[in-house]
């Protein structure tokens, strides 16, 4: 082949290349022809075309493509018309011909030569199709259509220009490996579209709310891994039908949204020299009902958003420059000193297509750089080319490593202008609650619930690559291995499929963290009936129930490990094809952690420090079924170790820390161990409905006449249901599941600081005497927002000892119940005008759970005692039905 | 120092279960200055097994005997019989053996119901003295100056208590119906049976916090 380098300045030219190609000659019988029509129309053939590298640099540092080679299929020519309207307007329509690309790599080149890369590229197109839809240009692929002319003020005008593409298959491959995506159709159209040069910068304008200018469709019938770079790319059969060339795929995606905004370029980035900044003011929108934002398709069922609106905005922009580091490794770095994301989103729903929707919901986040005790906390991106694992032979290493920084902000809670004593959202200066805060909020049945006032920073290393496990028929000896000793209470350097010095692989996209150290915190929960009312209402507790999904209210950390994300679940719903879903594999390790059990915004609570978590996945996963949204921990062990009691000293180092977590009064370490098999976290619509509190009774009548009062919480909300199955490790090595469980088991141990050690050995669920272990351990949460009963305060105003009753509207000699603003009002009335509460109703229901012993030792060194040899608990329904509301 | 928590999680319970816990009478004044601070005031209810648990009362799980009864095995595994629940509503079973070489188990049995409250109220505050019961001085307690964080819950007056009962039995075996390997059948016996129905009054507040 013969080496061609191109070397382009902007990336744009880069992307033209593509069409330049063989002009044929006409004849005069065509000529005439076109010279009686109002254009030109070209037909290009390029045949094969190769070339060597095509390059963009900045700063002696260049991104580049090498060996690309385009084949024009034989019969697919590209056909552009150029025409030009009478109002001066350019016209350009390109109908582009099917291609086969292959791209060798695509990766970046240092000043000294160093030349990494990010991964291959293979594809085939499809030609020219409207899809028999003349006038709807947003289903037209294999088009290019450019409308270019003057808009009367001087500046140019964009409007109906067009691109589409439809890719029968696009790889993008990593050492061997290539991540593959199945019929994927992609457009943009430019609605309205203005380019206006200002003094030092270019915008391209895209019009508002009511005149959006873009929109935007990407849709991909499945997504799937393959370990064969030979693989043909385009045709690999029906992905639901059993003959697949992917097998197991993700599922299918599709995208559809309207974009209005602006986007100004300026050039020069972060720092002296070459560089782009991006400066994004832009809208993304779809309100229409009929058309799905974004849509999921799992064996079937999906995961599907409408009438989602989401803003980026910048003040300072996104900057893009083209370094080196110190050893001259070239890397892409992508720097923003602030960015607001907000989004809304109306309905989503779960499971089955036109099914119930899990309600509205809104977030946002706030990027900003600062300064913490003297340390700076900066948001970035730098993408090295090249990751962490090789080729097998080691002759290539591609794959992406990226540093990431990040820095979110809140503003810090505010004291209630009302009462001293309580807080509200805090503001920045010249901005609302609402623009200050981070955020996430659901809306159920009108009433909103906000997880407000996050903050966050990190920074650390996280690598992509695709690789490749182990056979499943032959697997590694320490596959299952546990590093934790539970006799020594230490971990094992030299035990565990993924440790430092023996990097253990799965099957899919391993995401492999490098001292990532992080944390964050949320300030509390506020309700209220719009944004504005949760923005002003009180801070409460709330977050707490985010660990039911193992997510800390307040955490700070450091991630060492992997986790490796393959294609297909483990429901294959529908039951034709592949299964669809994700698997997760992985062995993660988070040593200095500080996590709150319970903390309010001042950081005081119930803390665990020095935390070491070490957990390891095996065929776990994530699928969307008929019940919602699925996490499948597999066959999981894991070792929570909060504090050490340190021998030489007698002294506990870490551990529970009862109000502030560096100077709170300390409860002793403690050590959980745990092995679960098939334990799920389902997250589905529907909050706890209709409840009977102090009572039985399914409707208002019999709830009341037994003595209840009756809630009505709606429709909407959320349920969270955990299934934990905790296995016992079997003493037959004939067990199947002998070496799965091997070194493992559930355990408690709790050393006060006086090195008094308390041990719950072995603890393990099971379906009652006749065995197996299917129903496991259940914790169901149904989360609302409703109003409650909240009685008066007792007051004594006259002294003499007795609280008075100011008033008793209902006869009950007690305190009346209150409406918000403190009015007396009658039971029959709460569900009116109670007080906004946020409501929990949790069970944790099991058939049977066994404890073989509850044992004593004077420090964790010493020979234990048994306290209690053996606890059974047999059918337990345990129920809290509580709504909770700030103190007033 | 207030704060507004609330108290969900297992881990806490298991936590302040091993706390110190001392409960204080507090005067009406206390209590008019306790109800104007922040915190979290729960409404709501606790309730064990009240409408029945899964072993026993899910049809659908051990075919070959009535719901809302408890099946008793033979040593094969068969079911050889059944007893009946009370109201066919079967409570949560708890089951202890404290020496491993004994045959015998203590039983919690039956334990169902539930009890409801409005104005529960929990926050942490730090406490600046408190009341030494071991020294007495000038006719009363000593009061010593500390500074502890403590969890304070404050009791909501009134507890509905609906129907909460269990019974405590000494059994042969820790899983119900389920005879000895040497193929003794299942025994217990039990000794006192408690039902609770009604309203109690409860107020003041309870403090947990560590100590050495």
């Amino acid at each position: 082949m013969k080496k061609t380098t191109l070397t382009f300045s902007a990336l744009a030219l880069a992307i033209q290349t593509i069409s330049v190609s063989a002009l044929e000659a006409l004849d005069d019988e065509s000529m005439a022809n076109v010279s009686g029509q109002a254009g030109v129309t070209i037909e290009m053939n390029p045949g094969d075309l190769s070339i060597g590298e095509i390059s963009y640099s900045q700063d002696g540092v260049a991104a580049n493509m090498r060996d690309v080679n385009i084949n024009g299929l034989s019969g697919a020519p590209s056909i552009t018309t150029i025409d030009i309207d009478s109002d001066g307007t350019l016209n350009l329509f390109n109908k582009l011909g099917a291609r086969e690309f292959t791209v060798g790599g695509v990766g970046m080149t240092g000043s000294t030569g160093i030349t990494n890369d990010f991964f291959s590229l293979r594809g085939l197109t499809q030609s020219y199709n409207d899809n028999g839809t003349v006038g709807d240009l947003s289903d037209d692929t294999g088009v290019f259509r450019l409308n270019m002319g003057s808009d009367g003020d001087g500046n140019l005008a964009f409007d109906g220009s067009q691109v589409g593409v439809f890719f029968d298959g696009l790889h993008f491959g990593d050492d061997g490996m290539e991540w593959i995506i199945d019929d994927l159709a992609m457009s943009a159209i430019i609605n309205y579209g203005r380019l206006i040069v200002n003094d030092g910068d270019i915008e391209f304008d895209f019009g508002t709310f009511d005149n959006r200018g873009l929109r935007l469709r990407y849709e991909a019938s499945a997504i799937g891994l393959s370990n064969d770079p030979d693989l043909a790319v385009g045709n690999y059969g029906d992905p639901s039908s059993a003959g697949y060339l992917l097998g197991d795929t993700f599922g299918a995606l599709s995208v559809d949204l309207e974009a209005y905004g602006s986007l100004t370029i300026r050039g020069g980035g972060a720092d002296i020299g070459e560089g782009i900044t991006f400066i994004p003011s832009l809208t993304l929108i779809n309100d229409d009902e009929d058309r799905p934002a974004f849509k999921y398709t799992d064996d079937g069922y999906v995961i599907l958003a409408r009438n989602f609106r989401g803003d980026f905005s910048t003040e300072s922009g996104l900057t893009l420059d083209f370094e080196q580091d110190d050893a001259n490794n070239p890397y892409m770095a992508l720097r923003y000193e602030d960015l607001t994301f907000s989004f809304s989103l109306d309905d989503l729903v779960l499971g089955e297509e036109n099914g119930s929707s899990l309600g509205s919901f809104r977030g946002q986040v706030l990027f900003q750089d600062g300064l913490v005790d003297g340390i700076e906390r900066k948001n970035y991106l730098y993408f090295f080319p090249g990751g962490d694992i090789g080729s097998a032979d080691g002759s290539t290493q591609q794959g992406i490593t990226a540093q990431v920084g990040w820095n979110i902000v809140s503003a810090a809670p505010e004291e209630d202008p009302g009462d001293s004593s309580l807080t509200t959202p805090g503001s920045f200066a010249g901005k609302t609650a609402a623009e200050s805060n981070t955020y996430f909020a659901m809306n159920d049945d009108g009433n909103w619930v906000y997880f407000n006032g996050f903050n966050g920073w990190g920074e650390g290393e996280v690598s992509l690559d695709l690789t490749s496990g182990p056979d499943l028929a032959s697997l590694p000896a320490d596959y299952y291995a546990n590093p934790y000793n539970s006799a020594t209470g230490q971990f094992d350097p030299n035990v565990g499929y993924d440790r430092e010095n023996k990097v253990g692989t799965y099957d899919g996209l391993r995401i492999d963290f490098k001292d990532l150290r992080g944390e964050y915190s949320f300030a509390g929960v506020t309700v209220g009936t719009s944004e504005d009312e949760a923005m002003d209402a009180n801070y409460m507790g709330g977050t707490e129930l985010l660990l039911a999904m193992e997510v800390f209210p307040s955490y700070s950390f450091t991630l060492n490990g992997n986790l490796t994300i393959a294609p297909g679940g483990q429901i294959n719903s529908d039951g034709v094809g592949g299964t669809q879903g994700l698997t997760l594999n992985g062995d993660l390790r988070i040593t200095d952690g500080d996590a709150a059990i319970t903390v309010d915004e001042f950081g005081r609570g119930v803390w665990l420090t020095g935390v070491t978590y070490d957990l390891h996945m095996r065929g776990a996963s994530i699928d969307v079924t008929e019940d919602g949204l699925t996490f499948n921990k597999g066959l999981t062990w894991s070792t929570i170790k909060v504090g050490s009691y340190n021998s030489a000293t007698g002294e506990i180092e870490g551990g529970i820390i009862f109000g502030s977590r560096e100077d709170g009064d300390n409860l002793g370490a403690f050590t959980l161990e745990r092995l679960e098999d098939g334990t799920t976290i389902s997250v589905a619509s529907g909050g706890a409905g209709q409840v009977c509190i102090g009572g039985t009774g399914s409707d208002l009548g019999s709830c009341t006449g037994s003595g209840g009062r009756f809630e009505d919480r709606g429709d909407q909300g959320l349920t969270i249901k955990v299934k934990a199955k905790f296995a016992e490790a079997p003493t037959d090595v004939n067990d199947p599941n002998y070496y799965r469980y091997l070194g493992k088991g559930n355990r408690f141990s709790w050393t006060q600081t006086n090195g008094t050690t308390l041990t719950l050995d072995n603890f393990s669920t099971q379906d009652g005497p006749q065995g197996g272990n299917d129903y496991g351990l259940n914790i169901d949460l149904a989360l609302d927002v409703s109003r409650t009963a909240v009685r008066a305060p007792y007051e004594d105003n006259d002294g003499d000892g007795i609280p008075d009753l100011l008033s008793d509207i209902d006869s009950d000699g007690r305190p009346d119940f209150v409406d918000t603003d403190g009015n007396p009002i009658l039971e029959s009335q709460i569900q009116e005008q109670g007080p906004l509460g946020f409501a929990v109703f949790g069970r944790v229901h099991f058939k049977q759970l066994n404890i073989d012993g509850l044992k004593i030792a004077a420090t964790p060194d010493s020979t234990p005692q048994t306290l209690i040899s053996q606890i059974v608990v047999q059918n337990a329904d345990i129920q809290a039905n509580l709504t909770a509301t700030p103190i007033r | 120092m207030i704060v507004r928590r609330l108290v969900f999680s297992i881990s806490t319970l298991v936590a302040a279960s091993s706390t110190f816990a001392e409960m204080q009478a507090i005067d009406d004044m206390d209590l008019s200055e306790i109800s104007g601070k922040g915190g979290v005031y729960l409404s709501g209810e606790f309730a064990i097994n009240k409408n029945g648990g899964p072993l026993w009362d899910d049809p659908n799980e051990v075919a070959g005997f009535p719901t809302g009864s408890r099946p008793i095995f033979d040593t094969a595994g068969n079911i050889v019989g059944s007893e009946e629940c009370e109201n066919g509503i079967c409570g949560l079973r708890l089951a202890i053996k404290l020496n491993e070489n004994s045959e015998g188990w203590y039983v919690l049995d039956d334990i169902s119901g539930g009890l409801s409250f409005e104005g529960l109220t929990l926050q942490t505050e730090t406490l600046q003295t408190a009341t030494n019961y071991d020294v007495w001085v000038d006719g009363d307690f000593q009061q010593e100056e500390v500074d502890d964080e403590v969890l304070k819950i404050g009791l909501p007056g009134t507890i509905t208590f609906n129907d909460f009962k269990f019974k405590f039995a000494v059994a042969n075996n820790g899983e119900f119906g389920v005879p000895l390997e040497d193929g003794t059948a299942f025994r217990q016996t039990e000794i006192f049976g408690v039902q609770l129905d009604g309203d109690i009054t409860v107020g003041g507040n309870l403090l947990l916090f560590p100590v050495d």
